[in-house]
């Protein structure tokens, strides 16, 4: 790198930290918008108010597709859903499967898929489903997103009162975001077949301090997604011993 | 006055495809039990198809045939059913046959093949009964369209004659009647197949013989509906005919002095003339469902523009249009503007009261309208509703439909069970991929994918379906867990022993 790249990194990163800073400073009532469970008691547990804000965007970062992000995702998506609310799928690849989202207790009635064939309509079809009071939960992969789609996102959510669900991939942790959780996901092994474990770090929560990560096991054949015990601090060689 | 189109599917296809002709066409449908034959051509026929007929029994019946075979034959054409576009044609060439009498409509049954004319006082125009019955045969034949046509007293009558008759043209006068009517077979009086197995069981195969039946017995023994349906045959009843009516276009046009090709001066035209047919609307208390933008002048495509549910909301129209518009490439200069309603509908109902509950209404219409602005964006095709279906392959377990479309959903006969949708992946590729295995152990099994060590796997999951399709698919699928944490959802093709990628567990 040389150091006309890095001074242009610095000033970025220095433009970014002073929006930021203004974001959190503003007196915004947002503690009085109502909660959403992640549909996960740990995670909930995780967020400074006890589950989601409606009218806010959560990001899930991962490492590699097929972590099963979206599953421990879908778990929210389970929780928002009511009559009044459809979940949007916004799916430029055509390569989401409605059918596994069944598995998990979703009915198909309450899914709306739309199919976009470019970056443009993907980004335009997220803002207006974001910002569509009928629409409980919107659902999009994004690689690679600008710091202004997502602020403009994080606004249509606070107008819609939605919750945008964004996956994107772990290496966009290292930039800054408007949304108002970040969750990280990584990949244990499982010590029994039939499901995955998973750690979920709390990257970001915004207007708290917030942080923590926990291991969840997912097991595919209930479709229960557990806290995984944790394992007892060592005791010191003293005590061990006895002596 | 009936007009029979025998086998009017296959015309049908064969006079809005010319290329049909001549060889054998079988329609399918799928049923509860499978895909299975729902009309055929004559040809078809005399190979021994039914309607009625398992499609991979129908396709047994053209074996790859000898070269002479096929040539004498033709190439056997297999298609999917459209009802809907059937009835709906058939509507069309009742407004079509409405030169010959102004009351022409459609069979009651929910798939139709014949045309009701009532030609009380309007065969004086044509020469008589003969010279109307000579009129449409001649102008359906030269559509490529066969009839059979009769004329009676009553609908009934007529019906069973065209269907049923030895001539393919027949007049029945009123004294010859019921004379006429007694030896066609029973099933000439539309009544259901239970009833004709009844009375043939009983050797009555003929209305005459069962005009000789006791009146009083035959509700008892088969039923109300076959002595309503002789009453109708014989004029004793009457039968209600719903005539068809050519609805008279709603249309509003601007016509420029010189060719425009100014987006800003479009769009005020689009504006006024959307205001316009706004008036028209109102004058007749309704709302728009479906409308079409016409750019005259130019050999742009025009804007086909649907609704949810009718409306009347100006600005929300405008920004449909103008999203449409914005799919539009004006590569010429428009002469001219048209806007063509194609249908109407009562308009959104609005709660009048003070105290409205509208927390439940509003975000239901706002869902609504956003649902059409992106469908106006993005086309109707983009916005779905998924549906599951009961088949075994993951490719073709969903069923996606535009959201605009409103049409019932069937359930599939058997729940699926949710701890087997569970173990499908959430991202399912489009077509599988061949899986880049980097080593097979002593036993077969993959070691190493995309550089990542297998370090689980969990199956097999068999899956051996989809013969009546094409080539049968032989899939054993496997969960696998690499060390980097993907878990992918991939199968072994029992048919070639490769491997493919199928979805991945994200």
């Amino acid at each position: 790198m040389n150091v006309r790249e890095g001074n242009e990194q610095r000033a970025e990163t220095c433009r970014v930290l002073r929006q930021l800073c203004r974001g959190t400073g503003r007196p915004k009532p947002r503690d009085d918008r109502p909660r959403l469970s992640m549909g996960i008691p740990s995670l909930d547990r995780l967020l400074p108010h006890q589950g989601l804000v409606r009218g806010s965007l959560v990001e899930w970062l991962v490492p590699v597709d097929g972590s099963g992000a979206g599953i421990l995702a879908l778990q929210a998506v389970r929780a928002a859903l009511d009559p009044a609310h459809v979940w949007a799928v916004v799916d430029p690849t055509g390569e989401f499967h409605a059918p596994a989202v069944q598995g998990w207790g979703i009915s198909l009635e309450s899914l709306l898929l739309v199919r976009t064939s470019s970056m443009a309509d993907s980004l335009w079809t997220v803002e207006q489903c974001l910002r569509c009071p009928g629409i409980g939960i919107t659902w999009f992969h994004a690689e690679h997103l600008s710091d202004r789609v997502v602020q403009r996102w994080n606004l249509a959510a606070e107008v819609g009162g939605g919750v945008g669900v964004l996956f994107r991939p772990a290496r966009a942790a290292h930039r800054a975001s408007w949304a108002d959780v970040r969750w990280q996901v990584h990949p244990r092994l499982a010590l029994t077949a039939g499901g995955h474990r998973v750690r979920v770090e709390l990257l970001v929560c915004r207007d708290a301090f917030a942080g923590g990560c926990v291991e969840l096991d997912v097991n595919d054949a209930t479709g229960d997604v557990c806290l995984v015990s944790a394992v007892a601090g060592a005791t010191t060689t003293v005590s061990a011993t006895g002596a | 006055m009936c007009v029979w189109c025998p086998r009017w599917p296959v015309q049908r296809l064969r006079s809005q495809q010319p290329e049909l002709r001549g060889r054998p066409l079988i329609l399918f449908v799928e049923g509860r039990r499978g895909l299975f034959v729902s009309a055929c051509s004559g040809t078809a026929a005399r190979q021994g198809l039914r309607v009625g007929m398992p499609l991979s029994e129908a396709r047994s019946l053209f074996p790859e045939a000898t070269h002479q075979r096929r040539q004498a034959l033709g190439k056997p054409v297999w298609m999917r059913a459209d009802p809907d576009a059937d009835r709906t044609q058939l509507r069309t060439l009742a407004l079509h046959c409405q030169q010959y009498s102004p009351i022409v409509g459609l069979e009651d049954v929910p798939e139709p093949e014949s045309l009701w004319f009532d030609i009380s006082g309007s065969e004086t125009f044509f020469g008589g009964e003969q010279g109307l019955v000579e009129a449409v045969s001649a102008d359906l034949a030269q559509q490529g369209i066969r009839t059979r046509i009769a004329i009676a007293n009553a609908w009934g009558a007529a019906w069973g004659m065209s269907h049923f008759g030895e001539l393919e043209a027949r007049l029945v006068s009123a004294e010859e009647h019921t004379h006429a009517l007694a030896p066609l077979p029973v099933a000439a009086l539309r009544i259901p197949d239970n009833v004709i197995d009844s009375l043939q069981t009983l050797d009555v195969s003929t209305i005459g013989r069962l005009m000789h039946l006791p009146r009083t017995s035959l509700p008892s023994r088969f039923g109300k509906e076959l002595v309503r349906r002789l009453d109708q045959a014989l004029g004793l009843v009457p039968e209600l005919l719903t005539a068809e009516r050519l609805i008279e276009p709603l249309a509003v046009e601007w016509l420029f002095e010189e060719p425009i090709a100014d987006r800003q001066v479009l769009d005020h035209v689009c504006r006024t003339l959307l205001e316009r047919v706004l008036v028209l609307l109102d004058q007749r208390r309704a709302g728009l469902r479906e409308l079409n933008c016409c750019w005259l002048g130019t050999t742009i495509e025009p804007i086909s523009l649907r609704l949810w549910r009718p409306s009347t909301d100006l600005p929300h129209l405008l920004e449909l249009l103008r999203l449409h518009c914005e799919r539009c490439c004006f590569t010429s200069a428009v002469t001219g503007i048209r806007l063509e309603i194609i249908e109407l509908g009562l308009p959104r109902m609005r709660q009048a009261t003070l105290f409205a509950d509208s927390d439940t209404e509003r975000p239901q219409r706002l869902l609504e309208e956003l649902v059409e602005r992106v469908a106006a964006r993005l086309g109707a095709g983009a916005v779905l509703r998924s549906h599951l279906r009961s088949d075994p392959l993951p490719e073709f377990s969903c069923e996606h439909r535009p959201w605009l479309e409103k049409r019932s959903w069937s359930t599939p006969e058997t729940a699926a069970v949710a701890s087997r949708l569970r173990c499908r992946p959430l991202r399912l590729l489009c077509s599988p991929q061949s899986l880049r295995i980097g080593g097979l152990s002593a036993e077969g099994w993959p070691t190493d994918v995309d550089r990542s060590q297998v370090i689980r796997i969990n199956g097999p999951e068999r899956i051996e379906s989809g013969w009546w399709r094409g080539p049968e698919a032989k899939r054993d699928y496997y969960r696998f867990e690499l060390a980097n944490g993907a878990r992918l959802w991939v199968f072994c093709d029992r048919s070639s022993g490769r491997w493919f990628l199928h979805g991945l567990f994200s």
